[in-house]
């Protein structure tokens, strides 16, 4: 009788032991819940230039932008005009690109990036070859 | 000290199996989908443009078809894009001209969302007001 | 069963006892880390960028930057030059510090100042992307070229 119970107080000890160990004993973070964000941007295009369009993300993630639409000033959609889309920071008057693509439009995501928590722009620009303006537009998705 | 150490293992299996806590988890596949058609039908005016935003349940291909006017022989733009934040209107991606009928249509690979389709009568050849007919098939 | 037998089994338990709440309450926190609290001290102002441009009547400029860290950002108009306007006009203009948003920058606070010695816009600000907004208030009779200073960690 002496001897099971101390075998039997020995092995709930043990047990008691090995749950511990697997708790780290760290209290968990709390989760800050965010929000997938679908934005626009349209404008005009010149040759030779850059345009974006700065948001902010709240903590680190993914991003994916849609060149969707390129139609010359005349109405004509563009279906083959390949253009810079990209991801950056502003810095001083223009957005610094740190990731991109040259691609024509299309309804599939052109561009997916992982973004650090802070401000950044999505821009477009001629990458050479541009001869007259053309209207875009793009849809880009990120946290907020 | 046999029936003793019998005992002691029979509680150890015991407290092994309560602290494992491996359960299996059911694995769900989700179910296929083979999309949705739908049918796009009004009038357009001389000059004049229809549109009508669509969802892409997922990834795929999604194509316009012209199917009718009831002038018979007017070439329209047919175009696929991605609809304007007002609600009216659409950013084109793809766009053709076309003639109702068999082999009128447009298409390109979507993603997820929200898309377009636009009828525009850019010539201007439609008589005052024409009825029209397209069907939608998207992911 | 005898007393002495007795004491040791509640020796035992106690023991036993005394170990699983030890062992359930966690890890007890091991000696050599400790946490610092972050300086609240705003950094001195080290680094200083120009932005001139060309400002057109109710036009509206900015211009971005990166505050390394924690710290003053003071922000001056120098001068606008190149246009001439009547005595009775007044020579002000709109300036304020924000974050880019959009195709512009969105302002945290706005002040009508006249060009000349500053800091016109002077706060503390977290290390990140910033942006200072130049805006005409429709009194200038044409497009006048602009400087301001910038600041900051």
């Amino acid at each position: 009788m002496m001897r099971l119970l101390l075998i039997v107080t020995a092995l709930l000890v043990a047990s008691a032991c090995n749950n511990a160990a697997q708790n780290t004993g760290t209290s968990p973070s709390p989760v800050v819940q965010a929000t997938l964000q679908t934005e626009f941007y349209t404008d005009t295009l010149q040759p030779g230039a850059l345009r974006f369009y700065s948001f902010s993300v709240p903590s680190d993630s993914t991003a994916s932008a849609m060149l969707g639409s390129i139609v010359r000033l005349d109405g004509r959609v563009d279906a083959t005009q390949r253009i810079g889309l990209g991801f950056g920071y502003p810095s001083g008057t223009t957005c610094t690109v740190t990731q991109s693509v040259v691609t024509t439009s299309g309804l599939t995501a052109q561009l997916k990036g992982w973004l650090t928590k802070g401000v950044h722009c999505v821009a477009i620009y001629d990458p050479g070859g541009m001869t007259v303006p053309l209207n875009f537009a793009v849809r880009f998705e990120h946290f907020f | 000290m046999r029936r003793t150490l019998s005992a002691a293992a029979v509680l150890l299996a015991t407290l092994t199996a309560s602290c494992n806590s491996n359960s299996t988890t059911p694995i769900i596949t989700a179910p296929t989908t083979s999309g949705t058609t739908s049918v796009f039908s009004g009038s357009i005016v001389t000059g004049g443009t229809a549109t009508r935003s669509f969802d892409a349940a997922s990834a795929g291909t999604a194509t316009a078809t012209f199917e009718f006017l009831d002038q018979g022989g007017v070439p329209l733009q047919l175009g696929l894009g991605i609809p304007r934040l007002s609600g009216s209107g659409c950013f084109l991606s793809r766009a053709v001209t076309v003639t109702a009928g068999p082999g009128s249509s447009v298409s390109t690979s979507v993603d997820p969302g929200a898309f377009c389709v636009q009828l525009a009568d850019t010539t201007g050849q439609v008589a005052r007001v024409a009825a029209f007919r397209v069907t939608i098939s998207a992911p | 069963m005898s007393l002495g037998r007795l004491l040791l089994l509640a020796a035992w338990c106690a023991m036993a006892v005394a170990t699983s709440v030890a062992c359930t309450r966690g890890d007890t926190a091991t000696s050599g880390t400790s946490i610092t609290a972050p300086s609240t001290t705003p950094a001195d102002p080290i680094t200083t960028e120009t932005f001139t441009g060309t400002l057109g009547r109710n036009a509206t400029v900015f211009y971005s930057f990166t505050v390394a860290s924690y710290g003053t950002v003071n922000i001056t108009l120098d001068e606008v030059t190149g246009v001439q306007v009547s005595e009775d006009v007044p020579f002000e203009f709109e300036i304020g510090p924000g974050v880019p948003r959009g195709t512009g920058c969105s302002p945290n606070s706005v002040l009508v100042v006249a060009p000349g010695e500053g800091p016109h816009s002077s706060g503390v600000f977290d290390a990140g992307i910033w942006c200072v907004r130049l805006r005409e208030l429709g009194n200038m009779p044409g497009p006048a070229r602009f400087r301001i200073t910038i600041a900051h960690p």
